[in-house]
């Protein structure tokens, strides 16, 4: 049976061209690998998100009430509405933990670039994802956060106006949004995500992982060992000690990323008293708050420019953080602009 | 490794800083520009006046964001204090005795027109000084407080009312509404952290209450007899409804201590794999 199948699928080569016959270095991976905990948020985004629209009524004039009914009366409703919802924000929290590391340790260096050019087209996708998500269980939270997400496009100048009518549908957030977001939820974003992926993984497969950051001038082993079994057990074990925080915040903080206004049907009548987007969305709530908006939205123009033309601009041969230290204080300084903006927006 | 790691945490610590100072002042500035009668009051125009506004920090009214001109009228966002308090700027003042349910009636409609249409409305239209929502809501300043303990029942607030000589009987079973509804929210409060959705049992248990607010600010003894019997019923029958989702929310947290256990072996037997392949 499994050489008729090896004839015509190739699967065994697959797997030792992917496995064994895929030397990397000795080191790579020991730490968390990041990377393979967000493979596995995606393959659970894809699992749960296909067995709540067996339930979810994909309309706001039953969104709320049939998440409702998911959580009370479908047999582990619950757990799959808890488990989609959580690992959503875990997999942002771990995407920009993945992105950080990467930075600091100069990883999207010669050769990387396109991995790392790649990587930064998913986090957009998955700050989509994450944000077009939220409008579906049509809450006030849902409501209101994507009338302050959206409101923020109209900074932009001479098209602001015209684009948040168009991301809308109309002059309002109502059914023509939501419309538009399930659109992108279900159907254009999980495709990007796969597609961008697969290419990001297969460019990873071209360059290889990488080594393990080293100082200036220290002797370079070259070292390499399997990808099977070794580096892939470990990738596993990784992503089982992660499984166990994500059963712990789903189990025993249910409510850790839910504020109190996702308990309410949305109301575009009513204003909750402080409507706040969601947490990974609080520094562009907040940067507008502090300095005049067109300043904002140009650094948040230059911050995104950035963002992908980093291994175009840090191109020197060193990768450890001390031996680039122009690099390394830019880096931080994002760092601490993100974490900084993020706490004043949950204060604010 | 750890000196590297050390620097680096210092570089982020230093950014960290440097970053938040001015963003902290510039957040604290924001709070400071809220409404011309805080900043005012606050800094002690005179006594009396400047301590309502910390007791209505610690309100429901701060809470839900309703500033003081949304009772006393006027224009907070003016500098000038004649300006913001004056007749062009809709200032109200404070209301008179008889005037008062109006002027809570404005957000609190149906308790309003209860205690209009009910006993003490019918004597305030006589002309008999009767309480008011302020005697009873107000003894704690802006602070506002629902319960009403029996000591506020005096002959010199009910002047001829034969409560005063049992004041249990006027305010009692205030008490006990009180109670079984604090109750019963504190539980919900409880099933809603463990991650069950009441909001239907909290809007339940929210019109069981306003129900017996409404009959209660009419001051009609024989009505008020039928609306404790059936609020006690209605918070009874949620509470077995709580209590049942309760139990649902611990049987979810035993499946999950269930399924951490069955991973954290896992996760072991993996590690005691890896460390073999070393």
């Amino acid at each position: 049976m499994s050489q008729w199948l090896e004839r015509r699928t190739g699967f065994r080569e697959f797997l030792k061209r992917h496995g064994r016959d895929f030397a990397v270095p000795e080191a790579s991976g020991a730490g968390v690998s990041l990377g393979a905990i967000l493979v596995f948020l995606l393959l659970l985004q894809l699992a749960t998100g296909t067995l709540l629209l067996l339930y979810f009524v994909p309309d706001p004039a039953g969104a709320f009430e049939s998440v409702h009914g998911l959580m009370r009366e479908v047999p582990y409703g619950w757990l799959i509405r808890l488990g989609h919802a959580h690992g959503a924000n875990w997999m942002v929290a771990v995407l920009f933990l993945h992105l950080f590391r990467t930075a600091f340790q100069g990883a999207y260096k010669d050769p990387r670039e396109l991995v790392w050019v790649s990587g930064c087209v998913l986090f957009l996708g998955v700050l989509g994802s994450a944000l077009t998500g939220y409008i579906l269980p049509w809450s006030q939270l849902s409501y209101w956060a994507t009338t302050v997400v959206t409101a923020s496009l109209s900074y932009l100048p001479v098209v602001g106006t015209d684009l948040v009518h168009w991301v809308r549908g109309g002059e309002f957030v109502g059914e023509a949004t939501y419309r538009r977001a399930l659109t992108a939820h279900i159907a254009l974003l999980p495709l990007l995500l796969l597609v961008g992926v697969a290419i990001h993984l297969a460019l990873v497969r071209r360059v290889g992982l990488a080594d393990r950051v080293r100082r200036r001038g220290e002797e370079v082993t070259g070292a390499t060992v399997p990808f099977y079994p070794r580096i892939a057990l470990r990738q596993v074990t990784t992503v089982v000690g992660f499984m166990l925080v994500l059963a712990a915040s789903v189990f025993f903080l249910p409510n850790l990323f839910f504020p109190v206004d996702h308990l309410l049907p949305a109301d575009p009548f009513e204003t909750p008293a402080n409507a706040k987007p969601e947490w990974y969305f609080l520094w562009a709530y907040q940067l507008p708050r502090l300095v005049p908006e067109g300043l904002a939205l140009a650094l948040e123009g230059i911050a995104l420019v950035a963002l992908f033309a980093l291994p175009f601009i840090d191109r020197g041969p060193d990768r450890h953080p001390l031996d680039r230290p122009v690099a390394s204080a830019a880096i931080a300084l994002a760092l601490a602009a993100l974490v900084t903006l993020s706490v004043l927006g949950y204060l604010a | 490794m750890i000196g590297f790691l050390v620097r680096l945490i210092g570089i982020f610590v230093v950014a960290l800083v440097s970053l938040s100072a001015p963003l902290v002042l510039a957040v604290d500035d924001a709070w400071q520009d809220e409404s011309t009668c805080v900043t005012c009051h606050e800094a002690e125009i005179d006594e009396a006046l400047a301590i309502s506004v910390p007791e209505w920090r610690e309100s429901i009214h701060a809470e839900y964001l309703v500033s003081c001109d949304a009772c006393h009228g006027g224009d907070p966002r003016l500098e000038d204090a004649d300006e913001s308090m004056s007749e062009e700027a809709g200032f109200l003042d404070n209301p008179s005795w008889t005037e008062m349910a109006d002027y809570c009636g404005v957000c609190h409609e149906a308790i309003a027109e209860s205690f209009t249409a009910g006993r003490f409305g019918s004597a305030i239209l006589e002309g008999v000084r009767v309480a008011t929502c302020a005697t009873c809501h107000m003894r704690d300043g802006h602070r506002i407080v629902a319960s009403i303990p029996a000591e506020i029942v005096t002959s010199e607030i009910c002047p001829g009312c034969p409560s005063v000589a049992d004041p249990d009987r006027c305010v009692g079973f205030l008490r006990e509404v009180r109670a079984a509804d604090e109750t019963l929210v504190a539980n919900i409060d409880v099933v809603e952290a463990k991650g069950i959705d009441l909001t239907d049992l909290r809007g339940a248990a929210r019109e069981i209450h306003e129900a017996f607010a409404r009959t209660v600010h009419a001051f009609d003894d024989a009505a008020i007899d039928a609306a404790r019997a059936q609020a006690a019923g209605g918070y009874e029958a949620l509470g077995d409804r709580v209590a049942l989702l309760d139990h649902e929310a611990d049987s979810r947290r035993r499946f999950g201590a269930g399924m951490i256990a069955a991973l954290t072996l896992l996760f072991v037997a993996l590690l005691a794999t890896l460390r073999k392949l070393r």
